[in-house]
């Protein structure tokens, strides 16, 4: 599961989420999403920008509608971006060579 | 929150800040000006003409009970209606006292929007009684003789000109408050 590109912070919630990521993956739109949590589809956004923080009963209606459990939606941490979590820590493994030793072998 | 509002039948964009904070700037002005006019002529017709533009503005920013509710914002006692809709749908008084609540989404209103409304309520609140203070203090230092009344302007107009600015901030300032402060809307994709 990828980090949410579009939550650069917490928020003022002080929660990092994947609602958007995940609504993304499974082509929900923010009305779907909101008719399902029976709440207005503004507050979805304010949900994914992490500007509003959920009530404990929001947050298992979401865990339970996208069939995950609630710390894999919202953490106080930054959620660990997919390649990262599958291929290691992400760091690029060889070291770049400097332009001056290229020119030289050249 | 409507994105639109609708003003004698013309449907005008309300969904970013700017536009809702120039609404809101637009009508207390015009209220300041109308209770302006009324406090320098004494005219009977004005202070009921203020009572006519208080409902209707507030029939305009919505928040208020209504059985066709057509304001910006949804009514404030809406969730509490609609369980009473629900408990009794067919009594005599649940007809008497409650709108025909069949589009449920014009009347509830989720944990944000109650949040936003309580908040808004104390922020009218605290203005309110900002005002109200200052209105104290400045008949307190009048009676001990720091000022005079302005000839020509008798106790009994003060009073009736405050008693309308109150009604006007009780009828429309948390939604006012709600208008001003909450951000541009988004699209529903």
């Amino acid at each position: 599961m990828t980090n949410d590109s579009s939550q650069k912070g917490p928020g003022a919630s002080g929660l990092y989420n994947r609602i958007a990521v995940l609504r993304a993956e499974r082509g929900i739109s923010r009305q779907d999403l909101a008719d399902a949590m029976d709440v207005n589809y503004q507050t979805i956004g304010f949900l994914e920008r992490g500007t509003y923080s959920p009530s404990l009963k929001l947050a298992l209606d979401l865990a339970e509608y996208f069939g995950l459990p609630v710390e894999a939606i919202f953490s106080k941490l930054p959620f660990q971006p997919l390649s990262q979590q599958v291929y290691g820590t992400g760091k690029p493994k060889a070291e770049p060579i400097p332009e001056s030793e290229g020119k030289d072998s050249a | 929150m409507k994105t639109e509002i609708n003003l004698f039948g013309m449907h005008i964009g309300m969904a970013t800040q700017v536009r809702r904070r120039a609404l809101v700037s637009t009508i207390y002005v015009g209220f300041a000006v109308t209770l302006a006019f009324y406090l320098a002529h004494d005219r009977a017709f004005i202070r009921f003409w203020v009572l006519l533009l208080t409902f209707y503005v507030a029939r305009l920013l919505g928040g208020v009970r209504s059985t066709e509710p057509d304001g910006l914002l949804k009514p404030f006692d809406g969730n509490e209606d609609l369980e009473k809709f629900a408990e009794e749908p067919s009594s005599l008084w649940t007809k008497l006292t409650l709108p025909r609540m069949t589009d449920r989404q014009r009347f509830h209103n989720d944990e944000r929007e109650l949040r936003q409304r309580d908040r808004a309520h104390y922020a009218a609140y605290k203005i309110l009684t900002g005002a109200i203070a200052i209105g104290v203090f400045a008949a307190y230092s009048q009676v001990c003789g720091s000022w005079h009344l302005p000839k020509g302007l008798p106790l009994e107009r003060i009073l009736w000109g405050s008693l309308l600015a109150v009604f006007v901030a009780s009828m429309t300032l948390p939604q006012a408050v709600l208008l001003w402060t909450e951000p541009d809307m988004e699209e529903k994709s």
